[in-house]
């Protein structure tokens, strides 16, 4: 998928429960086959397991951003543009790779 | 920047933004989210951008000393990453937030619309959110929905002693008072 200038693989769980660290492992080896550029993105309803967390910001999970339920429903209203490159930039300032939106980052 | 208390469930979000009202008021703010994990990165979303101090309540989901460790170790992992210990707090409830509603028999009575069974008034002290699931034949958030509409007409105010919210009071009024501590 295609945002702006970005190149986006994205990978969306609808899951019972929320996810664990393993989809995430396996959606990060899939990027990092792709070249330097490329995002990308997991989208989770039900958002993700403390395990996965901790293993998130223990482990370099370079390209890859998490979104919970909320990010996506605020990425609906104020646009995948603006709400990538909000998750993006505080990924690149703070290394939080699962920096929850608000609607003032949209605004 | 205001603080913020963050806390999973609308519902918890109610209750102790009504506990801790009278003393705060808009000085203080009181964010629920739906899950755990939306709760930990929202503390840490707001602590990185909007630089405000940040009290992390959540439920610990087990008694097992083991465990509570380890979660209280990786919540203090994911703060202390983002900003100094003495910025945040995180304040564990065994085993989940709801039961605070299970410390008061006329909160609960007000909540159920009836009078608790002793089996779930015991049953909530350790099982508190499966009692409610049970009761109102609800999950998750429509649990959480339920709970905020009963919540409404609630007089919630004898649970202003309960534990949890001590601690997160003497934390923002520290902070207000210029004496903010390192205890974690």
């Amino acid at each position: 998928m295609e945002v702006g200038e970005a190149s986006c693989l994205v990978e969306c769980k609808h899951w019972q429960e929320p996810v664990d660290f393993s989809p995430i492992a396996k959606f990060k080896v899939r990027v990092d086959r792709r070249p330097p550029a490329a995002l990308g993105l997991m989208f989770s309803v039900k958002g993700f397991t403390e395990p996965a967390l901790r293993e998130a910001y223990a482990q370099p999970l370079r390209n890859v951003l998490l979104w919970h339920g909320r990010d996506v429903s605020l990425a609906l209203r104020g646009g995948m543009r603006a709400a990538l490159g909000a998750k993006w930039r505080k990924a690149v300032e703070e290394a939080q790779v699962d920096y929850e939106l608000k609607a003032e980052d949209l605004r | 920047m205001i603080p913020c208390l963050v806390v999973r469930g609308e519902a918890n979000a109610l209750v102790l933004r009504r506990l801790l009202e009278p003393e705060f008021g808009h000085a203080l703010q009181v964010l629920g989210t739906d899950f755990f994990s939306e709760s930990v990165s929202l503390a840490r979303s707001v602590l990185s951008n909007r630089k405000a101090i940040v009290a992390l309540v959540a439920g610990t989901r087990s008694a097992e000393l083991q465990k509570i460790r380890e979660l209280h170790r990786f919540l203090v992992y994911a703060l202390v990453q983002i900003e100094c210990p003495d910025l945040w707090k995180v304040v564990l409830v065994v085993p989940d937030t709801e039961v605070m509603l299970f410390q008061n028999r006329g909160v609960l009575c007000q909540v159920l619309g009836r009078e608790p069974t002793g089996v779930e008034w015991n049953r909530g002290q350790t099982e508190p959110l499966q009692v409610l699931e049970e009761v109102f034949g609800l999950k998750e958030i429509r649990l959480d929905k339920e709970l905020c509409r009963r919540l409404e007409s609630v007089d919630v105010s004898c649970l202003a002693e309960h534990p949890v919210v001590q601690q997160v009071r003497r934390f923002f009024r520290d902070h207000r008072e210029g004496r903010s501590t390192l205890t974690l």
